[in-house]
């Protein structure tokens, strides 16, 4: 028994030892990541002590800090994913780095103690700097800034409209900054880093070169939001209704994306969408993922790739092959707007620029014109997959998915435009994801048949097709003259699934004369009460509040 | 004991070990020869847990190396690089290593270091390529680990420096009773340090044998005959054979006395048989290997 706890402990300290030894090693960047974090936080607590002291009329004016502020933000961000970024490559340099890794795959370390003390080491020199910076920046708000804005703006004094504005939203951030602002930003902030970090090691785990492991998370943040755009604007490309993907599958599947959805729902009430379950889980489940890949790719590299650019040589093809399909993807996008006569351009011009870029990866990866025999079949076939694929995904017409009407009781809510200028919306805040009044509302026993007669209308658009579609020579480039029904589902699991229907003039007055919408009066019954809050109607509370 | 049983290492098509198998006790010094790209490195590498085999066995005092943290906490590898640790001063290296070796012995290494005259608060990367040398060399020693992999160790040192590392390195296997294995292109080394040696070709062992045998078994001769194209010498194993004139140089393997007997047999008119360095030994094998090696390409 107590050689067991003695033979855990030693592992555990050499765990730790290796810990702060990777740790050492990282100094240099903790200490730019410190400054980098000070930027931060701190900084803006700063600034927001100030600001609630100042005199809007005194000379030095404080539209410099605002300035500042909203430069600082985006600035202090990118410079944390990057130095993260940076904590991910040099944590795991010993996979990219021939003359190191012989010392560091020597010493007296299990494959798990290794990776783990690597991770943590990277992890911990971006991720700690930012949680002090932002507990510093909590204390220094704490103890200078705790007074209400503008409590010293000289008598007299008139702002313009950009300190007004911006005086406002300061106004709203110190009223409610911790709560409200604050703890979301650091949680998207630690998210972030970690999902930055995690492809970092990922694609460190992939690469055995420092030039491979460096390029490649810039790739794969690139290529993997290219080809969820391209390929789910294709799969719904022949499809009616489908208008808008969105953003969710660009939001989830990289740092970048996350970072940039999660700082846009800032404004407005959308801010808690990032404590979403629907929206969070599926980041944490990539997380995860990418760890647990990581974890095992690690384990089975072999060193003497170590110094080649890839690890695994088949991530050469996968690149290769991602890259090919992106590009022809992309021109597949063009397939529904020029119809079928322009179908062979489009191949060529694909095949032309597949070919430009997969030619320079692969005198990259070969140093040379080597191996030009089988890179050109190698091309023919990704070429000829990357089409396949997208006629699959063309000719899939959605998979269904068009035709997909959610079930009453997964609604949350429901949001229809009718023509894009008359509203004839069922609380036209659902925007706010969060918004629990607005689920309330969908919820109430009282409107339990909003949801049924929602479904009802929306068959009936399913089941009135346009013209407008089904015309291929339409060439609708720049658009044309068309209407358009908007129905937008909010679920219970926090998605939004949203459909437009387009009508020609003549579609439009078919619609209307055949009553397709009067048939729906009893959804105009539900709807009603949304402009009329009186009698025993549920109100809103956002509704109330204004 | 290490105990490498039928190894086998492969990198893409290309087979750097084919099926060594060798046995290095305890306590030796145990010197390892070979072209470049022979597979030493590699054997070194799979040695200290480095490389995974893709076949076979490697053991040391029969534990697996590869991923195990006990065995590998008994041996050190000194690599053939320069680089590593570049951004480290000896102080701060000599206060990692301590962290994963517990025998680990700061006096060793601070008397070493004076030996070697190695500055302690500068950073490696300011270092000569033999101090460099002496440094990992000098960790090497004082992680005071049962076992010790030198992989090109003497490589960028003055003559100076070698003798003094050598020495330093003799002090160790015999007070330490380190097991010790030398990969070096410098066989003068091998020969001054190692117990037996083994001679790496193409990834195969061409031999492993004491050093005393090595060399007492393959001579030198030079001896002339009046008529040198009508002596037969097939009963000699011959390894190399050049005339000049009715004078005849002979790379042999046999015993002195036998070998004496046999060529007296014909009447020399000379006869002088001498011991091969090792040197002369590998350059001699690796002939034969290339050799055989181009007869069965014809």
């Amino acid at each position: 028994m107590n050689t067991t706890v003695t033979t855990t402990n030693n592992k555990v300290n050499k765990a730790f030892s290796y810990l702060r030894f990777r740790i050492t090693e990282m100094k240099v960047l903790i200490v730019i990541n410190c400054i980098v974090a000070a930027a931060g936080f701190p900084l803006f607590a700063a600034i927001f002590a100030k600001y609630t002291h100042m005199d809007f009329g005194s000379p030095q004016s404080q539209y410099f800090n605002f300035t500042l502020l909203f430069f600082l933000i985006p600035l202090v961000g990118a410079a944390t994913m990057f130095m993260t970024y940076a904590c991910g490559v040099t944590a795991f340099s010993h996979l990219h780095n021939k003359s190191i890794s012989d010392m560091h795959l020597s010493l007296p370390l299990t494959h798990r103690q290794r990776f783990w003390a690597n991770f943590a080491a990277g992890l911990s020199s971006s991720l700690v700097p930012f949680i002090v910076s932002f507990f510093i920046g909590i204390l220094i708000f704490q103890i200078f800034g705790n007074k209400s804005f503008g409590s010293n703006i000289t008598e007299g004094y008139e702002m313009t409209g950009i300190q007004r504005l911006v005086g406002e939203y300061m106004t709203n951030i110190i009223d409610g900054i911790i709560n409200d602002y604050v703890i979301p930003i650091v949680f998207i902030g630690i998210t972030g880093i970690v999902m930055t970090y995690s492809l970092t090691v990922f694609c460190n785990t992939l690469c055995g070169k420092f030039f491979t492991a460096a390029f490649f998370p810039f790739l794969i943040s690139g290529l993997v939001p290219l080809l969820t755009l391209t390929t789910s604007t294709l799969a719904v490309s022949q499809t009616r209704g489908v208008s808008d993907i969105g953003s969710f599958p660009y939001a989830i599947s990289t740092p970048i994306g996350y970072v940039l959805s999660s700082a846009s729902l800032l404004t407005g009430n959308k801010i808690k969408t990032v404590y979403m379950p629907v929206y969070i889980i599926p980041v944490l489940l990539i997380i995860a993922i990418m760890i647990i890949s990581s974890y095992f790719l690690s384990k089975n590299v072999k060193a003497e790739n170590i110094g080649r650019d890839f690890l695994y040589k088949s991530i050469y093809n996968v690149q290769q092959g991602l890259v090919c399909l992106s590009v022809v993807s992309f021109f597949g996008l063009f397939y529904s707007n020029v119809g079928e006569r322009y179908t062979n351009w489009l191949i060529i011009l694909a095949a032309i620029f597949s070919f430009v870029i997969f030619a320079v990866g692969h005198i990259v990866h070969y140093k040379g014109f080597k191996k030009l025999k089988s890179g050109a079949i190698k091309y023919a076939v990704m070429l000829c997959s990357s089409l396949a694929v997208c006629v699959i995904l063309i000719m899939g017409k959605g998979f269904g998915g068009a035709e997909y009407i959610p079930p009453a009781n997964s609604i949350s809510a429901v949001k229809i435009l009718e023509f894009g200028n008359t509203d004839v919306t069922v609380n036209s805040d659902m925007l706010p994801l969060t918004n629990d009044d607005y689920a309330k509302f969908a919820r109430t026993d009282k409107y339990k048949g909003l949801s049924i007669e929602i479904r009802r209308v929306h068959k009936m658009f399913l089941d009135n097709p346009d013209t407008l579609n089904s015309n291929p020579d339409v060439f609708r480039f720049f658009g044309s003259s068309y209407y358009f029904v908007d129905i937008d589902y909010q679920l219970k699991n926090g998605l939004i699934i949203k459909r437009r229907y387009l009508y020609e003039n003549e579609d439009v007055d078919m619609l209307i004369d055949a009553g397709v919408l009067v048939e729906a009066e009893p959804f105009w019954d539900i709807a009603e009460p949304t402009w009329d809050i009186s009698g025993d109607v549920p109100e809103p509370v956002l509704d109330t509040e204004e | 004991m290490i105990q490498i049983t039928n190894i086998v290492k492969k990198f893409d098509a290309f087979t750097a070990l084919d099926g060594v198998t060798l046995t290095i006790p305890t306590g030796t010094a145990y010197g390892l020869i070979g072209s470049n790209g022979a597979g030493k490195s590699t054997l070194l590498r799979l040695l200290s847990g480095v490389y995974n085999a893709d076949g076979g066995e490697i053991t040391i005092d029969e534990q697996k190396i590869y991923d195990n943290a006990a065995t590998k906490a008994k041996l050190f590898f000194v690599n053939d690089e320069t680089i590593q640790y570049h951004t480290y001063t000896l102080k701060e290296l000599s206060n990692m290593y301590k962290l994963f070796y517990d025998n680990y012995s700061d006096t060793v290494f601070e008397e070493l270091r004076n030996v070697l005259q190695l500055p302690v608060d500068k950073k490696l990367s300011s270092f000569s390529k033999g101090m460099k040398r002496q440094s990992a060399l000098i960790f090497g020693i004082a992680c005071k680990t049962e076992y010790l992999f030198l992989d090109e160790v003497f490589d960028g040192l003055d003559p100076t420096m070698r003798i003094v590392v050598k020495k330093m390195l003799a002090d160790t296997i015999k007070t330490e009773g380190l097991t010790v294995i030398l990969s070096s292109h410098n066989l003068k080394e091998i020969d001054e340090l190692c117990d037996s040696a083994g001679l790496i070709h193409k990834g195969n062992l061409v031999f492993n044998r004491q050093l005393g045998d090595i060399k007492g078994n393959i001579h030198k001769i030079q001896t002339a005959f009046d008529d040198p194209d009508s002596v037969d010498l097939s009963d000699i194993e011959i390894l190399q054979k050049s005339q000049t004139g009715s004078v005849i140089h002979l790379i042999v393997k046999g015993e002195p006395e036998e070998l004496r007997a046999k060529i007296n047999a014909r009447s020399p008119k000379i006869l002088d048989i001498l011991p091969l360095s090792l040197e002369e030994v590998f350059i001699h094998e690796l002939e034969v290997l290339g050799y055989e090696y181009n007869r069965n390409d014809n």
